[in-house]
């Protein structure tokens, strides 16, 4: 039984003065197997020419489409249709600056993040191309990878209220990134730096516990043990003398 | 117009520009990367399997060491490949691993005591040694000798890129994302920069450095049924085939990876059959033990792959409305494995086939994987015929994959790629001066603003979309695993008519800003034009080597053939050129490979003839010169001892 | 390589010692969470108890009587209690609130995901024990209810405060009387029309406890084995029990029947 599929879609173009946000609405042919990706694309193709979304892998791996698909924030590639109802209704990320349509500036944002968290490895270690490398245990590189699995695809931020109240709030992705670098031991920061770069009304602390970061997170992700292995771990910092 | 200048300017923010910048970076160069997404976006975050090095830490991998790669790697390549670059890559694989590990990626590592897995197809434990334990571990891929391929689960290329753009974010180096390169600035040999496009607001902006470095990745999606992503249309091979002068070479050498899953194309590692996954019939029947009893499920890509289209062909594929496929077994894996170390996969199948591979088969078929060809450069990255212009990872034909580049070895190459060229880069521009030649950033800007007003402006024309799905359903049938004279022809005619027909498309909508459907507008020649490369490549070149499998002529003919094509498109509106020079240094004679078919036409010539003749030849075809001299990096005949010692 | 980018900074060395400006906010921020969590969890525990004991109304009003005298002659608690969780609760209410934005519009925006997200047909917990038929996102919704009854709980309890507060220090101008609790003032208050009041404070009260709960055990000890699911069962299994007492205890408070089980 094939489906008539109405897509409600989002349309605003900052680049047109004047332009007003409205709701459009295309009509298309469900076959099978189809995915809001494709459906997009063939709504670019056949109807809207003008029509601005972003998709790179297509594979639900690197984090560009996520949308508001039915009023919750997800993959546009990963979801199938026959998993919806007939009206499907995009919307483009809330929080993130409007690039057009359903395409959001993600990038930007994760980038302004890496450098306030300065996400990297802090070592005072210069890498010596003749020797072995550090020893890691498996069990912990395994861990550290659960954390570094996030595609920052930005639907945590979508869907968590605090970040759309408090838009200097790190955010489970933001919360995620300083766990995994504290549960590296190649990252020579001592508790009081974490302590500062976390342990805030931004950071953490900021977090209310709405729960739904990790309801939506694509990889499925363990983002409130994340949070309470360092809810804990902060908590001892200032008792240290 | 706004003109930006830098020292160096990168082209592409996946992992080969990302190391490149990096490197020069490193040295106090001033430098910008363009990226057409965030740079963590980029294709490299999908490699899932792993990338080869050396290491030997693995019980299954000890005694190895970088001429045993370097081994796997020119046999893989159908000895296409220029021998001294893939024996730098094999030695340096293993700093660059370890020099990733210092950086921060979470590496899996030897875990010492017994531990079940599959080797060719039967359960097998192996104890893993106790002094290796905590060191990078390592997996089986396809065509190696030993277990090789290190790895973050199956999450590699993420893990990796992400490690490296942290680095960038630590360095300050400026990424300029929603931009794409549309053209160089050149002139008299010589590059200076490139004219960008903002994909935020259309705007057209110039970008004047001392050093061009192009890392652009693949061309997949030419292909349109690919396991590439839908921004690798081939952007970076069509900026260097646009100047006329610099050569794209080997553009036939094109990968199929055995198995992309049906209906999506979507790519499950080569990691689940180096796991211990199976390849089977419609009869679930094993077949490719039948074929190479050796290699069996993990003989080279180009070799698996024909083996099974061979095999469908014989009636044994299984039908479904997406067409023909085969089945991928993993279900012996257990659940444990399949949602640890074969995780993406597993949600791969789930999400995007409703298929659970602990209980189900995986349904596959060979794809469009990956383009060993690409822009020429010599061993330091830079390109035929044009100073000032490098260029890196899958976009660039450094030459260490020949015809057929191993599972794991363009990951790794990416990496070691940048290290090394990116240094030279660096060395280059230090000593390098920037003309800002403003007028000549005008005229070529000019150029791109009178391009896309016209595709706005052409009253009646063709529809950009109709043309790039004409281009793919022409390689998908006649350019494809197994190619013949006949189908070719049919290629070329029709992807020489559509060259011509992309100089009049007509774009529909001219909504300011990113506009998509003018930015496929602007890259629609390019594809059309690298299509017809691969198609009157492939028909030119009367052998079959690696992955070009001609079926009309099954010998891989190192006596006419023993070499690389390149092509260069002077006149935008003529025919390209097309010329062939000797691949390299041959240090490990024209041999059999030990997979696949053994239809040899040998090298008349003595192969100190060959080698002779390579330094005049290659530079007669636009090689600019080396750092070093051509061969220091190729000790002589180490290999020797090597295989006395495999037999 | 070039200096890292924290040594562009001269004062980098300084600038994670105890006395630096970024660590006092850090400090102020975790004793900020610890007091609302601490007073929060001292209330939980305080009510889970205080509706227990109240339900004694259910033997009867002997029972209910016994209980007073215990807690007031026998171990003479009661008033050091009201004390001590007027402070409590006071400070709590404080502390929570700091959490509620303040700005109006911040307030709307977090209502509009709500409402953005309501209508989603796809179930939002991707873990299918999770599951919830609820259109928003459960727990955002929470979240909103627990300020919701929070509010609520500020009104009606600090009336029921001030009520047995002035039944326990003062004999209520009633000359001759003790001060002090007694089964006949708690049910005659509440028949005479104030079981409205305990009814919305009950069901507030409950309400906000067991989603605090339910909060404060996914903050702090999601990455033990007391998972996020458990103490999703736990707020369940509070919510109801509590909620079925509560409602039983009114009925026995303001009672067409005297002890509904004696
Ligand atoms: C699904 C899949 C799995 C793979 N798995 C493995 C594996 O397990 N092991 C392995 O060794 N290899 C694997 N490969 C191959 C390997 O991932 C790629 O060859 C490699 O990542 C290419 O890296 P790159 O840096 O050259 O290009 P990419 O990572 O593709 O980056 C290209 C960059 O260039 C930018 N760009 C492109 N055009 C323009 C333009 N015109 N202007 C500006 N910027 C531009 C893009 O935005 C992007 O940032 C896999 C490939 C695929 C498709
Ligand atoms: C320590 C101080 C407290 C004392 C001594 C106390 C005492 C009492 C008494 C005697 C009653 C019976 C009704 C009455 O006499 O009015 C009662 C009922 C009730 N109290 Fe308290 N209370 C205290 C604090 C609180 C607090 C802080 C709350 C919650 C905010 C609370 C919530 C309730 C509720 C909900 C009922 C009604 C029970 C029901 O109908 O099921 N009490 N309390
Ligand atoms: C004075 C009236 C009250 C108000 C205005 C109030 C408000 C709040 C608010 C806004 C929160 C959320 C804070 C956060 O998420 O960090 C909260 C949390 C909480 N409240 Fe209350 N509350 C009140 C009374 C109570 C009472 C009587 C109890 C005891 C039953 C209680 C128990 C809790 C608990 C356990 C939490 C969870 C703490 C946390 O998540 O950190 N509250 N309260
Ligand atoms: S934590 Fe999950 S939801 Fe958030 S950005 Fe990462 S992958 Fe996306
Ligand atoms: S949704 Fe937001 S409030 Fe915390 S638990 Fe997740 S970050
Ligand atoms: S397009 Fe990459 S995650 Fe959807």
């Amino acid at each position: 039984m094939e489906r008539t599929l109405k897509f409600k879609i989002f349309r605003y173009n900052p680049n047109i003065e004047n332009d007003k946000p409205r709701v459009e609405t295309f009509k298309i042919n469900e076959t099978p197997r189809l995915n809001v990706f494709t459906a997009l694309n063939r709504i670019r193709e056949e109807q809207a020419p003008d029509l601005m979304f972003d998709f790179v892998c297509r594979a639900g791996i690197c984090g560009s489409c996520a949308m508001m698909i039915n009023g919750r924030p997800t993959l546009g590639c990963r979801t199938l249709t026959s998993d919806l109802p007939e009206n499907i209704e995009l919307y483009p990320l809330p929080f993130f600056k409007m690039l057009g349509d359903l395409s959001v500036d993600t990038g930007i944002w994760f980038r302004g993040i890496s450098e306030q968290l300065e996400s990297w490895v802090h070592t005072q270690k210069e890498f010596d191309p003749e020797a072995q490398e550090e020893r890691m245990d498996n069990a912990l590189a395994n861990k550290i990878y659960e954390s570094e699995r996030c595609i920052e695809c930005g639907c945590c931020l979508a869907g968590c209220a605090t970040a759309q109240a408090y838009p200097n709030f790190l955010g489970a992705a933001g919360l995620n990134r300083i766990g995994r670098f504290i549960m590296d031991p190649r990252d020579q920061r001592t508790d009081e730096e974490w302590f500062e770069l976390v342990s805030t009304d931004e950071g953490v602390f900021g977090c209310i516990g709405m729960m739904a970061c990790d309801d939506v997170c694509p990889k499925e992700l363990p983002l409130l043990e994340v949070f309470s292995y360092i809810r804990r771990k902060m908590s001892t910092v200032p008792l240290k003398r | 117009m706004r003109v930006i200048t830098s020292d160096v300017l990168v082209i592409g923010a996946g992992l080969a520009g990302e190391r490149a910048a990096i490197a020069c970076a490193k040295e106090e160069q001033e430098v910008i990367i363009l990226s057409l997404v965030p740079p963590r976006r980029s294709h490299s975050s999908a490699a899932q399997g792993g990338m080869q090095a050396s290491l030997g830490n693995s019980i299954k991998g000890k005694g190895d060491n970088p001429t045993i790669h370097w081994l796997d790697t020119v046999k893989g390549s159908d000895w296409g490949a220029d021998q001294e670059v893939a024996r730098i890559f094999a030695d340096n694989a293993p700093i660059a691993m370890r020099e990733m590990a210092h950086f921060g990626v979470p590496w899996n590592t030897v875990e010492a005591g017994p531990r079940d897995v599959y080797i060719k197809g039967k359960k097998a434990t192996i104890v893993e040694e106790k002094e290796k334990e905590g060191l990078i571990t390592a997996r089986a891929f396809g065509g190696t000798a030993k277990w090789r391929t290190c790895y973050t689960s199956d999450g590699t290329g993420h893990t990796v890129l992400y490690t490296m753009d942290n680095l960038v974010v630590q360095l300050g180096i400026p990424v300029h994302d929603r931009m794409e390169a549309l053209q160089l600035i050149h002139a008299d040999g010589r590059c200076y920069g490139a004219v960008v496009r903002s994909l935020r607001d259309g705007e057209i902006i110039t970008y004047l450095a001392k050093s061009t470095v192009i890392a652009t990745g693949g061309y997949g999606r030419i292909y349109g049924e690919s396991t590439n992503a839908v921004i690798n249309e081939g952007t970076g091979s069509w900026l260097a085939l646009q100047t006329g002068v610099v050569p794209l070479a080997n553009m036939e050498a094109v990968q199929f990876h055995p198995t992309g899953i049906v209906p999506t194309d979507i790519l499950v590692t080569e990691g689940c059959r180096g796991d211990g996954g199976i390849l089977l019939d419609v009869d679930e029947y094993r077949f490719m033990p039948d074929y190479e009893p050796d290699k069996q499920e993990l003989a080279s890509r180009d070799v698996v792959s024909r083996r099974m289209k061979e095999h469908m062909l014989k009636g044994k594929g299984v039908k479904s409305p997406y067409g023909e496929h085969l089945w991928m077994d993993l279900r012996h894996l257990g659940k444990e494995h399949l949602t640890t170390e074969l995780r993406e996969v597993h949600d791969i199948c789930m999400y995007f086939i409703g298929v659970n591979p602990i209980t189900d088969l995986i349904p596959v078929r060979p794809t469009q994987h990956y383009s060993m060809g690409g822009i020429r450069v010599n061993k330091d990255g830079h390109a035929y015929n044009l100073e000032g212009l490098f260029a890196l990872g899958e976009v660039a034909c450094w030459d260490m994959h020949g015809f057929n580049r191993l599972g794991g070895n363009s990951l790794a190459e990416t990496v070691v790629g940048g290290m090394i060229i990116g240094k030279k880069v660096a060395e280059y521009t230090k000593k390098a001066s920037l003309k800002t030649d403003k007028t000549l950033a005008e005229q070529f800007a000019k150029k791109e603003q009178d391009k896309t007003a016209l595709l706005l402006n052409t009253p009646e024309g063709e529809n950009v979309y109709k043309l790039r799905d004409e281009i793919s359903a022409i390689l998908i049938k006649d350019v494809h695993i197994f190619r013949t004279e006949e189908g070719l022809t049919r290629a070329t005619d029709g992807l020489l008519d559509i060259v011509k027909r992309t100089k009049n498309v007509k774009v529909q909508s001219s909504a300011p800003g990113m506009n998509p459907e003018l930015s496929t507008a602007l890259r629609i020649e390019g594809m059309a034009k690298q299509a017809y490369l691969i198609a009157k490549g492939g028909l030119d070149r009367t052998e079959s080597r690696g992955a070009h499998s001609r079926e009309d002529y099954p010998k891989r003919d190192d006596n006419k053939w023993l070499n690389r094509t390149l092509a260069r498109w002077p006149d935008p509106d003529g025919e390209p050129v097309f010329t062939y020079e000797p691949v390299g240094l041959l240090d490990l004679p024209p041999g059999y490979r030990g997979y696949g078919d053994d239809l040899r036409e040998d090298m008349k010539m003595s192969i100190e003839d060959y080698n002779k003749k390579i330094p005049g030849e290659q530079k007669q075809h636009g090689r600019l010169e080396t750092s070093e001299p051509i061969g220091t990096k190729l000790p002589k005949e180490m290999w020797k001892s090597e295989v006395k010692e495999t037999k | 390589m070039p200096s890292l980018k924290t040594e562009l900074y001269p004062e980098a060395a300084s600038r994670h010692s105890k006395t630096s400006e970024a660590y006092r906010k850090a400090k102020k921020a975790i004793i900020n969470e610890w007091i609302s969590g601490l007073t929060g969890a001292i209330l939980a525990m305080f009510i889970c108890g205080h509706l227990i004991l109240e339900s004694s109304i259910l033997l009867g009003k002997d029972a209910y009587q016994w209980t007073v005298h215990l807690l007031e002659v026998t171990l003479p608690i009661a008033k050091p209690i009201v004390i001590l969780i007027t402070i409590v609760f006071f400070i709590h209410f404080v502390w929570a609130s700091r959490k509620i934005p303040g700005k109006f519009q911040d307030r709307k925006r977090m209502m509009e995901l709500g409402k953005k997200i309501k209508g989603s047909k796809k179930l939002w917990n991707q873990d299918k024990k999770l599951e919830t038929s609820l259109a928003r996102h459960f727990e955002t919704s929470l979240w909103i209810w627990q300020v919701r009854t929070g509010m609520i709980v500020l009104a009606t309890g600090a009336f029921h405060l001030i009520l047995v507060a002035w039944n326990i220090f003062t004999n209520m101008g009633v000359s001759g009387q003790q001060p002090g609790l007694s089964a006949d003032i708690a049910t005659s208050r509440v028949e005479s029309g104030l079981w409205i009041l305990y009814a919305v404070l009950m069901f507030a009260v409950v309400t906000h406890m067991a989603i605090g709960v339910y909060r404060l055990l996914v903050k702090w000890f999601a990455d033990t084995w007391f998972v996020r699911k458990y103490s999703r069962t736990l707020f369940y299994f509070l919510f109801w029990f509590y909620i079925v007492l509560g409602i039983a205890t009114t009925i026995g408070l303001a009672g067409p029947w005297e002890g509904l089980l004696s």
